[in-house]
This record gives C-alpha cells, structure tokens and sequence, in this order.
C-alpha cells in the first residue's frame, strides 16, 4: 500500500466522519429541544393538574369524577402518571389510595398491557415498575402472559414475580423455588417478604418441604415482619437446633427479635450454654442475642461469663445485655474494677461510659 | 551530498508517518470497538423509571463499611461526616481515618461528635501487613456507627488499610473526604451487588464521576438537577474527558469484565477479597487501579466467576482543577501511576494465564494509554516539521495526520456528549450541549496537545524514577490524588518536576 493510497482512505475517512459529527451535533440539538419542550409541557400541565380544585383532585377528594378529566394526548397522560404516582406516595387515607387506583386503572392499564408487548427492554421494565406502584390488579393474567414469553428476562422475571407477591396472587407459590435458583438471597427475600395471610400460612405448612436457601428466606421474612404466633414460634424453637449451623444461627436471631422463649426452649438453651461445646462466634453472638430478649435472670452467670468471650462482638452484646438486669450494672462495674481478662476490663468500662453519656443527655 | 540527505530524511519521515497512521487507526479501532459495546449497554437501560431505587430502598441489603482517609481536611471533615451519617441506607458504618494531618482534623471530629476513645477495639490486621502506628481509635457517643482512626501519616493506601482493619462489614466503600455523593450513591452501587445471582459474586463496583464545578451543591450532596456547566475551558475540557473515559472506556471493559480501574473517588468492595490480595499497595502512586490489577489476577488464579463491575450512573462528583498548573501535575501523576501498576504487574502482559486481562485489556493500556502520548508527540512534531518544510508529499502526509488526529478525538467526544444525553440528560440547556460538542471540536487543537506533552513528562519521569530505585524501592509518601480525583496537597520532592 503506497503512501498515495493511505492518503485518500485517510481522506475519505475524514470526510465521513466530519459529516457524521455534524449529523450527531444537529440529532443532539433536536433531541435536547424536544426533550425539553416536552418537560415544559408537562410541567405546566402538573401544575395545572396539582391546583387544588383540578377535576383530578377534586375526584381523588370527593370521588366525583367530571369531563374535564379526559386525557387527551400523550402528554395529559404523562402528566396524570406523575401526578398520581406522586400523590400516592403522600396519600394516607384509604379512600384517596383506594381512587388514585382505580383512575390509574382508568388511564393507564391498556397502555401498560401494550408496554408489556413492546419490544423495548425499557419500555417493559417501567411499565411494570408503575403496575406495581399502582397495584394494578386487572393486569393480572397479562403479567402471567408475559412470564410465559421467550424474550422474558430476568429482571423482569423478577418484578412481575414481585408484583403478583403483592397481588397475594397464588401462582406466586409455585414460582418461589425456582426463584430461589435463579435470585440472590436479598431479591429472594423481597419476594417473600410480600407474601401474607393464607399465602403465608401455606407457606409455613409446606417449610420442611422447601430447599434451605428458600428455608432460610422464609425465617428472616418472618423476623423482618414481627411475625409473633404460636406457630412461628413452634418453628423458631424447632429450627434453633437443626443440624444446619447457618439454620441455627437465622433461627436464633429471629427469636431475639420474637422476643418471648417458650419454657422448654429456655431450659434448652440453658442446657446447651452449660455444654460448653465449641459452638463459632456467630452462633455464641445469636445465643446472647436470645438471652437478652428473654431477660430471664437464670442466663446471668453465662452473660458474665461471656463479657470475655474471644470475640469483640460478642463481648459487646454480653456487656450491653447485663445493662437489661437489674444488678447488670454492678455486674460490669464489678468486671470494669477487678476482672483478670484486659479485653473483657475494657469492655465493661467502654459500655458504662456510654451508659453515662445517655444519661447526661437523656 | 545535502540532496541525499534530504532524501534520507524524507524517507525516515514517510516511515514514521506511515507508523503514526497506523497506530492513530489502531487506537481508535480499539476504542470504536468499546464505543460499540457501550452503546448496546446503554441504549438498553435508556429511560428506565427512577423508581426502580425508591423501591430498592426498602429492603434489607447488605451492611456497608464507608472509608474516609483524611490528610489535613479540617475545613470540611466535619461536613462530609455528617451529611454521610445521613446517607439513604439502612445498615452502615462510617470509618474517618485521620492520617497523620498536620492540623486539626481529629480534634475537630472529637469536638463535634462527642468520641470517646475505645482502646479496646484493637485492629486486628487481617490483612497481614503493618500499617503506620494507630494513636488511638475513638468511636461516636452519639453515633454509635461513627468511628475515628487516628494515625500516623502513612499515605492514602496505608489510610484505607487501616480502615480495612478497623472496619466491620463485608462491604467497605473508599471515599475521597472531598468527594460530593448522589443522594442515591450508596443504593445505586449496591444494588447490582444485592442482585447477583446465585454463584456469581460481585467483587468490585465503581461508579462513574461527575464534575461538581460550576454546580449547586446542597447539604453536601448534589443531585441531578443541579447540575449545570461550568465556564471554564479547562473545566469543560475535563467533563468531555471524563464522558469519555467513564461512559465510553468504563462501560466496554466492564461488559468483557475487563475493568482495571475503579475510582479511588468512589468504589465498593467485598473484603474478604481485598484482603486476600492484601489490601492496598502504599508504594504506589495510582494505588486503586492497582488493586483493581491485584484482584483481576486472584480472580484468574482461582478461576472465580467473580466479577468487577461499573455503574454508568454518576455517583459521585469531584472539583476538577480550574488552572493549568494544578491540572498539569494532576495529568503528569497520573500517568506516573498508570505507569507503576502496570510495571509492578508486567507479568500479566501476554501471559495465557491471564486470559484477556492479559490480552487485551493490559496491552490497551499500555499501548493507547501509557505509550500513546508518545506517539501523538511524535505526530504532532511530524505535523509541525511538515508544514514548516513543506517538503513533497511531507505536506500532504502531515494535513492529514492533522485531520486524523481531529477525527479520531472529536468523533469520539462528540459521540460520549450523545451517551450523556441518551442515558442521563445532566446537561439540559441546549447551549451547554452546543457548548460541549464545540469545545469537542475544538480539543484537538490546544487541549489534548497539551495533555500529550505532559503525559510524556509524566512518563519520562516514571521511567526515570525507576532507574534511579533499580532494586529497591524508595518510599513514595503521596497521599490522595487517586487517578480520578484532585487534591490541592504538597507533593513530595519526588513528584516536583525537575527544573
């Protein structure tokens, strides 16, 4: 290749690029123009819409609907959404929520039901995004159509999963395992955090027949709901002592949150305290974590004897623990003055010096 | 006689020019190739709803330990600590390392915060190596997840070592004290975290860096609306710059998990893999990509499917420099850096073993970013020699050089102003994109030549530095200044040019 022949490719080259960048800059300008043309637009359109005596508030208010409510354009439309979606967020009464759905049905629920078809990632992905903000429920078998089709990926897998969880839509059950594979632990627990009720109880019915990542899931959602029945607690004291450490250890920290031990369980406990087996730090920390919860006077000598635990945390969920009894305190001054052990001397001072700092300002 | 000699010369110019062509159309081959890649990436989440946060908000994620190594940052210590304790997430803590500053940073944080020394918190050093003495460790009364580390002065990375000791979670995030974060910075990076599915783990995250100057900053943080375009040329220049190498280099390495470089202004990562490699290299000017470097090669080594990411979305924003002499020591220690990790891991170039962080994702850097100055130099000479001689085709040769160059830059800046607007619409004046696309334009002409000689002094003297520690390493004691962010600090007498 002569330097002739560079020379013209390298000319040409020039000459399309250049006319691209040119194309670019004009596309850029036209783009920003509309954009922003389109925001004023609706800007002025929410701020019509937000006027106290718009026919949309006065419906949200009173649920009187009237004419003028008819969205006429794209734009309208996308007003209306903003709008709603934002007065969803501060709504608190029923009533109010109860109308911005059914407008939100209204307006909306033929458009998202073709968004869902769109061949657009995005497109699919915000529709689904306001079908669960608005809790649109008549969408229910097109979400199931829209499982089912090929180009289905999984982060829409995923929020249509979330939205029938809220929906408490059965086929939500049959989904779980398969989610439990496809899913991490903190999307998993999304799922099923949402589910409630009989779901829920089905859910607890069928728990020794699921997979122990779904397991696991399952008694952190019943710790993060405050979850407190007679039957969850039968499971919390039954799974503390499964032969699965990671069981053990989700099991206990969701019984300190319960906040109650039934009479065996503590007995149990007690007994398993006395053992003295080697048990890893986490589950010593999950052990102090439940006797802080029961404040049962008995776990006294155990807490003492754990404010020198190997382990920082542990030694500072001991000491914090002792505060909760009434001669905790002369417990850890007694361990700040005169305990052998630097490490468990340091703690106790650390924990009555902030005892003190709370007070002050308390 | 003379008339041979012309001859000669006219040849030993063809030769190079030919050479500088090529090389021009390589790199910018490389970089059409990462442009094309970004593209698909970023046309795909294109206006995807913001409520996809607000509902990330609400769950549980993972607790995250938050590093910030101080040198002498009294003035807003105070302020980043406490717009950082309100930071949307539910379980963090928040680590400031004062690392042996010559004012009153730790005094101001114990005053201000109520810390009470805990002795009892000793650092037990995970990572296997010694960091600077720690004076003391003191911890919030009133925010039990506000702890001071103060030592003495070792350096960002020995900083960010010692917090790595202290810290408690298995996530830490290092922070500049001088970075301003997106409200949402903290979800917006742990997110993908949260979300990698089962046996794929997620190693590192980075976020893109936004230039602050010329923006409304508010209670510490600035948000997207605030954003608007600085007056300043150099400032301009720099946000082309950085849509450049965040949106277009960032996006395309990180979907071949080829990312060797995470902002030292804002990265997330999991510890226990950081300290299997050993936590932060102190030697080391460009101490984050070299980490980067580090755990690229573990990941090789145990043929994990773990994976480091980037998130185009800006987190996080940093003053740029507004004056050439700032920016000229900034450009001139980065390149110092790049050039020392790439040298401490020069093993990696080529090696099978490495698959193609070895293959390509080294060689790019070394060849388009650490020797690419070189050449450009080398064309811009040939340019100005051709025009002044205008010998035969001498003149022809150099037009179009001059022509390749303006494309090969312009096309590509002009094309990362389109990502920003296709994904983010920051800028939303249509005079401030006019603005950008100009000075696009015009960056072949004044500011990537002035990038260029700077970048080969930086080299020279890389290159220089090593001669003189053949052997052994003399200790380079420069703290901040990672290779995305700006810090006005003295420099050691090594960095200082030499006059």
């Amino acid at each position: 290749m002569s330097i002739d022949n560079i020379l013209v490719t390298i000319w040409w080259a020039t000459v399309g690029v250049v006319s691209l960048i040119i194309v670019l800059l004009l596309y850029l300008m036209f783009r920003k123009y509309q954009r922003n043309r389109r925001l004023q637009a609706i800007d002025r359109l929410t701020e019509q819409l937000a006027k106290a005596d718009s026919a949309l508030n006065q419906y949200i208010a009173t649920g009187e609907r009237s004419r003028r409510m008819l969205a006429k354009n794209s734009l309208e439309q996308k007003a209306i959404e903003e709008m709603l979606i934002h007065r969803l967020s501060l709504s608190r009464s029923k009533n109010e929520t109860q109308r911005i759905k059914e407008l939100s049905e209204y307006y909306f629920a033929e458009s998202y039901a073709n968004d869902l078809r769109s061949s657009r990632w995005s497109t699919r992905i915000n529709a689904l995004l306001y079908i669960e903000q608005f809790q649109m429920m008549s969408l229910h078998s097109e979400l199931l159509q829209a499982l089912q089709r090929k180009h289905c990926t999984g982060d829409e897998r995923f929020l249509i999963l979330r939205i029938l969880a809220v929906f408490q839509a059965p086929e939500i059950m049959d989904e779980l395992e398969s989610a439990a594979i496809q899913y991490s632990d903190i999307q998993l627990l999304q799922l099923v955090l949402l589910i409630k009720g009989e779901l829920l109880d089905q859910l607890l019915q069928q728990f020794d027949k699921y997979s122990p990542k779904l397991r696991y899931i399952i008694i952190d959602s019943l710790r993060i709901n405050n979850i407190r029945t007679q039957e969850v607690l039968q499971l919390l004291e039954q799974c503390m002592y499964s032969n699965d450490k990671e069981m053990r250890i989700r099991a206990m920290k969701a019984l300190a949150n319960f906040g109650y031990m039934s009479p065996e369980a503590a007995d149990r406990m007690e007994q398993a305290l006395t053992e003295q087996q080697s048990v890893s730090w986490q589950e010593r920390l999950m052990r102090v974590k439940v006797i802080n919860s029961t404040r049962d006077e008995r776990f006294l000598p155990y807490l003492e004897q754990l404010v020198s635990d190997d382990s920082y945390e542990v030694r500072l969920q001991s000491a914090q623990a002792l505060l909760r009894y009434r001669q905790g305190v002369a417990i850890l001054e007694q361990i700040a003055t005169n305990h052998p052990d630097r490490f468990a001397k340091e703690m106790a001072q650390e924990i009555l010096e902030r005892r003190n700092y709370e007070r002050n300002v308390g | 006689m003379s008339g041979m000699w012309a001859d000669l010369g006219l040849v030993v110019y063809h030769i190079i020019a030919v050479i500088t062509i090529l090389y021009v159309a390589f790199s910018t081959g490389a970089y059409l190739l990462m442009y094309f890649a970004a593209a698909k990436d970023l046309r795909k989440d294109k206006d995807v709803s913001g409520l996809q946060y607000s509902k990330a908000l609400e769950n549980e994620l993972a607790p995250l330990s938050i590093l910030v190594p101080a040198y002498n940052e009294g003035g807003n210590i105070v302020s980043s600590a406490r717009s950082l304790l309100s930071i949307n997430y539910k379980q963090f803590e928040v680590i400031v390392i004062n690392d042996g500053s010559k004012d009153d940073t730790a005094q101001r944080m114990i005053d201000e915060f109520d810390m009470s020394p805990i002795s009892n918190r000793v650092p037990f050093s995970a990572l296997g190596k010694s960091t600077a003495p720690i004076r003391n460790i003191y911890r919030s009364l009133q925010h039990p997840n506000l702890v001071l580390v103060d030592k003495e002065n070792g350096g960002k990375a020995d900083a960010l070592n010692a917090g790595i000791n202290v810290s408690r979670y298995p996530y830490f995030a290092s922070l500049d004290g001088d970075t301003v974060l997106d409200t949402d910075a903290f979800i917006k990076v742990m997110k993908p975290i949260m979300e990698a599915k089962p046996g794929e783990e997620i190693i590192a995250t980075g976020g893109s860096v936004g230039i602050a100057n010329g923006s409304i900053v508010d209670t510490g943080y600035l948000s997207s609306e605030n954003v608007l375009l600085s007056r300043n040329p150099y400032v301009v220049m720099q946000v082309i710059e950085y849509l450049r190498g965040f949106l277009m280099g960032r996006i395309g390495l990180s979907s071949f998990n080829m990312l060797i470089l995470v902002s030292g202004a804002f990265g997330v990562f999991k510890k226990s893999w950081v300290i299997e490699v050993g936590g932060y290299e102190t030697e080391t000017i460009g101490e984050d990509m070299e980490l980067i470097v580090r755990l690229h090669r573990l990941l090789r080594k145990k043929k994990s499917k773990g994976r480091i990411i980037y998130i185009p979305e800006p987190v996080c924003w940093t003053e740029a420099p507004e004056s050439r002499k700032i920016l000229r020591r900034q450009r001139i220690r980065w390149q110092r850096g790049l050039f020392e990790s790439l040298w401490r891991n020069k093993d990696m170039l080529f090696n099978p073993r490495y698959g193609r962080i070895g293959f390509a994702a080294m060689p790019l850097f070394m060849f388009v970013e650490l020797f690419g100055p070189v050449v450009e130099l080398i064309g811009l000479i040939m340019i100005v020699l051709g025009l002044v001689l205008k010998a035969g085709a001498g003149w022809e040769i150099s037009a179009s050089l001059t022509l390749m160059m303006i494309l090969y830059g312009s096309l590509l800046s002009t094309g990362a102003v389109l990502f920003e607007e296709w994904r983010f619409h920051h800028y939303n004046r249509i005079a401030d994109v006019f603005r950008l696309v100009l000075h696009a334009l015009s960056e072949s002409f004044w500011y990537r030549p002035m990038l260029t000689v700077w970048r080969v002094i930086g080299l020279a003297q890389a290159i220089r530095g090593k001669k003189a520690q053949w052997g052994e390493m003399t200790r380079v004691n420069v703290i901040g200044g990672s290779s995305d962010t700006i810090k006005m600090r003295p420099e050691s007498p090594l960095i200082q040019p030499k006059k």
